[in-house]
């Protein structure tokens, strides 16, 4: 059994973590007990930092032997600075993530990845090979290779039924990746049947859509098509090339990494538009889902409501408060979607 | 009434553009109504401004507050602050008009009024006529977005300077190359063309401006505190707006020549000062009785405010566009909230306050997400700090009483 | 055959009974009280007694509103986005909008042909701008809640509330008693501020006119009036706005009792 690190951002190359002899774990927040958390943050932050903050305040280290850090935004930034206080959980590294995707800010992330595989090495005691760098490339190729198949397969409604999609796709990230590698396989082996009629949603969430709601939704009788979220669409990597240096490979982690589909924090909404509407033809609405107080998202939203119903795509806006379970009024709203997009 | 209110907008626009308006306002207004001299400079400085801002062939550029102003001013293009607006607009009782229309347009009602108020503001018309929007992307998230928004709208371009969260010679590189991009860009879109001596003329009235202000600084430590804490909040604003221009210099050494008057005589602008504090973060732009209940009822001096905190190095003219790279990256917001814990106790020891507020304006995530380390680090002093719930642009739910109940259960504790 | 639909809000439960041509043959408006089960009950039993039909001559039932869940003779379940559309649509075929203002909740709907959906907005989070907000305030002006129509009406100059929260707009209120303002001036300001949360939703979603209002406080004309100044559109106010949720249910009972 791998040792564990945890880590909260789709652009951190988890081929670094795992070429060192880690697992890299996706940290998302498992009690949404919030309570423990306001002593150190304030009580409109994000509830998800919040609920992640609460789950390791109290002392358990959940097996993780440390985390790694991204600047993704200011909830982040301000977990990490309360983190270092007074979580028993080592910080491995705070990597400087840029907001652009030019060659120079290229250049930049390419350089922080160096000083992180740096500061592992250091702090473990070993070092990173071509080699192992290599092999965990392929790896995780191979999984996006096979996650790429699933969503197209989701896109058409022609998912194996007995998955719980969003479950599987917290596991894909909390895993042994070769072992979710076969278990993806083994679920694109079997026939999708060609989904029943009912509306086709798309859903936006801020780092993730729980579960929950794709559940609910899909109970009601939508049609989940695509997810744009950190824990899906947005976690889709182009090929990188597994061959050259340990350098040469870490050039094209920073490069394929920093233009996976962009999220608000990288400020493209061209960009954003583009990849939200890749789904469209296939889609009769849209559900975002954001974290309040989240403030990436809400500031892009008007625009990006606008721009989908230019384009004749109704947008249902819910708030996430962290809970585990949807609230009476957002089911009533999401009902209410749904036999709007039934007409 | 109503019908007044929808020309107003289309009034001021008017009125901004003639410049017969602006001679006589500069003349009414600055000899009756501003017997100070640095108001007076300030009013030139909006009018001078204004009129290059909506002049018939502007070519004003949009920024957020923490875009050096020097950059601007080096390339004879007039900056326009939306952040800045905004608070002018709430000081003035605007802000329920701007934050309905933009909650109209669909902002959600959790994101900081400052800019729902801008995006209110632009709905109504008032902005000017810009060509660029520019951002840096540190500190505050909601700033590049918004300014980002109204470039897509306006369909102007979007500069964006990526700016790390910690300075290193890297660091220092990357921005310097980002702002020499967004120079070439800015020449292109507004039709300015680069001049290097113009743009070190910018750096030296900055420099020299800067001077005045450390000195000002300086004098504010006297007892009594010479200046009203209250009349000071616009220095955010002044310092993004002010530093590169010649009313830079002539402000601040106005300013300076007014406390220094006040400090020689021992006198100061508020006669009652019991107690001294250290101001952070932001007030509560539309009107209403908190500072002057502090100062004038309770006897509580703001004696700085960090806001007003000059906390850049004197900037290198031989190498403008690294000079403002570094500027950019010593922002003491900038990095591990540690490291403004420390400047803030650093200000309590220099000002030798009693006690330190913050104003926590709702939906500004970046200055109260990690107070708790500012807390502790004063605490671990002994300075007693309080935090005001608050917002700084509506002021639609502002509860008096209990914030009397706090802001005077706060002074009865520096009593004891 | 007979058809039924059942509006379970939070705050009153009512139903309507259809005949075979969508005719209405009786309707009821019962307090919910504390069990949405019982009142869903008791509404349909006082809706029976009134149209003088037997249970058993009414087709299977469409239950909406806040406790639809606990309707255990409902054979289906719709929100009362979709039957507020389809019950103001039924009344007047004009109609573009549907604002409902209820106990709990106020939202906006914006209707297309036939009495779709084209899109809608709620607010469920806070009880300003629902009929909650002026039961609060009634009780502080010491007012029945069915006067404050009347009185919001004599108001000479009203005052502004400014605050958005109900708490707060209560304190408002009381502070305002104290300075001696007067009730009718107090009440009109409430109007208006509900009127301009309700304005700030209907902006929100791209209202068009013509507007139907339905929801209990569609019945008070100063909140009537305050709204139409707002969205400077005439409202269009059934003769009882608070059924038309039950009525679109009991449409759409129809509609599948007909396949």
């Amino acid at each position: 059994m791998r040792p564990k690190i945890g880590y909260f951002c789709p652009y951190l190359p988890k081929e670094i973590v795992y070429a060192l002899g880690f697992l890299p774990v996706r940290l998302l927040p498992r009690g949404e007990q919030e309570a423990e958390a306001t002593a150190f943050l304030p009580r409109n932050f994000c509830s998800l930092v919040k609920a992640i903050l609460a789950d390791f305040i109290g002392g358990d280290d959940h097996g993780l032997e440390g985390v790694i850090f991204l600047d993704a935004c200011d909830g982040y930034r301000r977990l990490h600075d309360v983190w270092r206080e007074f979580v028993p959980v080592e910080v491995l590294d705070f990597v400087a993530l840029p907001r652009l995707e030019t060659p120079l800010a290229q250049e930049r992330y390419h350089q922080a990845l160096r000083l992180l595989v740096r500061r592992l090495e250091e702090r473990f005691e070993r070092e990173l090979t071509a080699e192992a760098l290599g092999q965990a490339v392929m790896i995780y190729n191979h999984q996006r290779r096979l996650l790429r198949t699933l969503h197209e397969r989701e896109r058409h409604g022609a998912l194996p039924a007995g998955v719980d999609y969003g479950e599987l796709m917290v596991q894909v990230y909390s895993r042994d990746p070769e072992l979710m590698n076969r278990r993806l396989e083994a679920i694109l082996e079997e026939d999708g049947a060609n989904g029943a009629g009912g509306p086709r949603l798309m859903l936006v969430g801020s780092i993730r859509v729980k579960p929950e709601l794709r559940r609910t939704i899909e109970e009601l009788g939508g049609r989940v098509v695509a997810e744009d979220s950190c824990l899906d669409l947005r976690e889709l990597v182009d090929e990188v090339n597994p061959e050259g240096s340990v350098d040469d490979i870490l050039r094209d982690l920073a490069a394929r990494y920093l233009s996976i589909p962009p999220c608000p924090r990288m400020r493209d909404l061209r960009g954003r538009l583009a990849h939200l509407l890749r789904a469209d033809g296939h889609l009769d609405g849209v559900v975002c889902c954001y974290y309040k107080f989240c403030d990436l998202f809400l500031a892009e939203f008007p625009l990006i409501r606008e721009e989908l119903r230019k384009r004749g795509l109704p947008v249902l806006l819910l708030e996430d408060e962290g809970q585990p379970k949807l609230s009476g009024q957002a089911l009533t709203r999401i009902e209410a979607f749904l036999e709007m997009l039934r007409q | 009434m109503r019908r007044w209110e929808q020309l107003k907008p289309a009034f001021l626009r008017r009125l901004a553009r003639s410049h017969l308006a602006f001679g006589l306002a500069e003349r009414a207004l600055a000899l009756k109504h501003l017997p100070k001299e640095q108001d007076q400079v300030l009013l030139r400085f909006a009018l001078d401004l204004g009129e290059k801002l909506f002049a018939k062939d502007a070519r004003g550029v949009g920024a957020n507050i923490f875009f050096p102003a020097e950059l601007l001013y080096g390339l004879d293009i007039p900056p326009f602050y939306p952040e800045v607006a905004s608070g002018l607009g709430a000081s003035l009782g605007m802000a329920e008009e701007g934050l309905a229309k933009a909650e109209a347009a669909g902002y959600p009602g959790d994101l900081c009024t400052f800019h729902r108020n801008a995006v209110g503001m632009k709905l109504r018309g008032l902005f000017p006529p810009l060509r660029a929007y520019v951002a840096t992307s540190h500190i505050c998230d909601v700033a590049p977005q918004i300014m980002a928004n109204f470039a897509y709208e306006d369909e102007v371009p979007f500069i964006l300077v990526d700016v790390p969260p910690e300075r290193d010679e890297e660091s220092v590189d990357y921005v310097e190359r980002q702002l020499e991009a967004a120079v070439e860009e800015l020449c292109v879109v507004t039709g300015a063309s680069f001049d290097i001596d113009r743009l070190r003329e910018a750096i030296r009235l900055s420099n020299q401006a800067r001077r005045y202000a450390i000195e000002v600084m300086e004098l504010r430590r006297a007892s009594p505190s010479p200046l009203r804490g209250s009349g000071m909040f616009g220095q955010l604003a002044l310092i993004a707006f002010l530093f590169g221009s010649p009313h830079g210099v002539e402000y601040y050494r106005a300013l300076r020549d007014y406390t220094h008057e006040l400090v020689e005589r021992g006198a100061s602008e508020q006669a009652n000062q019991r107690y001294r504090l250290l101001w952070l973060h932001l007030k509560p732009y539309y009107p209403n009785q908190l500072l002057a209940h502090l100062e004038d009822e309770l006897g509580a001096a703001i004696v700085f405010e960090e806001m007003s905190l000059v906390w850049w190095d004197e900037l290198d003219e031989r190498r403008p566009l690294r000079a403002l790279a570094e500027k950019i990256l010593s922002h003491p917001s900038l990095g591990p909230a540690k490291h403004r814990a420390e400047v803030v106790l650093k200000l309590a020891r220099e000002f030798a306050v009693d006690g330190v507020v913050h104003f926590n304006h709702w939906g500004c995530h970046q200055s109260t997400g990690a107070l708790r380390i500012v807390r502790d680090r004063l605490r671990r002093e002994g300075i007693p700090f309080l935090e005001i719930d608050g917002d700084c642009v509506d002021g639609r739910n502002l509860q008096w009483g209990p914030l009397l109940t706090r802001i005077e259960g706060f002074i009865e504790m520096l009593e004891g | 055959m007979y058809y039924a639909g059942v509006d379970v809000g939070a705050a009153t439960g009512k139903v309507v009974i259809l005949g075979e041509e969508g005719e209405m043959v009786g309707f009821s408006i019962v307090p919910t009280g504390a069990s949405s089960r019982r009142a869903a009950e008791v509404a349909l039993e006082k809706a029976l007694e009134k149209a003088g039909l037997d249970r058993d001559l009414v087709g299977p039932m469409v239950a909406t509103g806040y406790g639809r869940a606990s309707v255990d003779y409902a054979e289906k379940q719709v929100t009362e986005i979709t039957c507020h559309a389809r019950g103001a649509y039924h009344l007047y075929p004009q109609a573009r909008t549907v604002i409902d203002i209820g106990g709990q909740d106020s939202k906006v709907i914006v209707v297309g042909p036939g009495g779709r959906v084209l899109d809608f907005l709620m607010n469920d989070k806070c009880a300003a701008g629902t009929g909650r907000f002026l039961e609060v305030m009634a009780r502080a002006l010491e007012l029945d809640i069915e006067e404050l129509g009347e009185v919001g009406l004599r108001a000479r100059r009203p005052v502004s509330i400014s605050s958005t929260c109900t708490v707060f707009a209560e304190s408002e209120v009381v502070g305002l008693v104290a300075e001696g303002v007067s009730r009718e001036d107090i009440v009109a300001g409430l109007h208006k501020a509900i009127a301009r949360r309700i304005g700030a939703m209907a902006a929100r979603v791209g209202f068009v006119p013509p507007v139907i209002m339905a929801g209990g406080v569609a019945k008070n004309r100063g909140a009537v009036k305050a709204l139409e100044e707002e969205l400077g559109v005439p409202l269009i106010v059934p003769e009882e706005p608070q059924i038309v949720g039950a009525l679109g249910a009991a449409l759409l009972a129809r509609e599948a009792g007909s396949r």
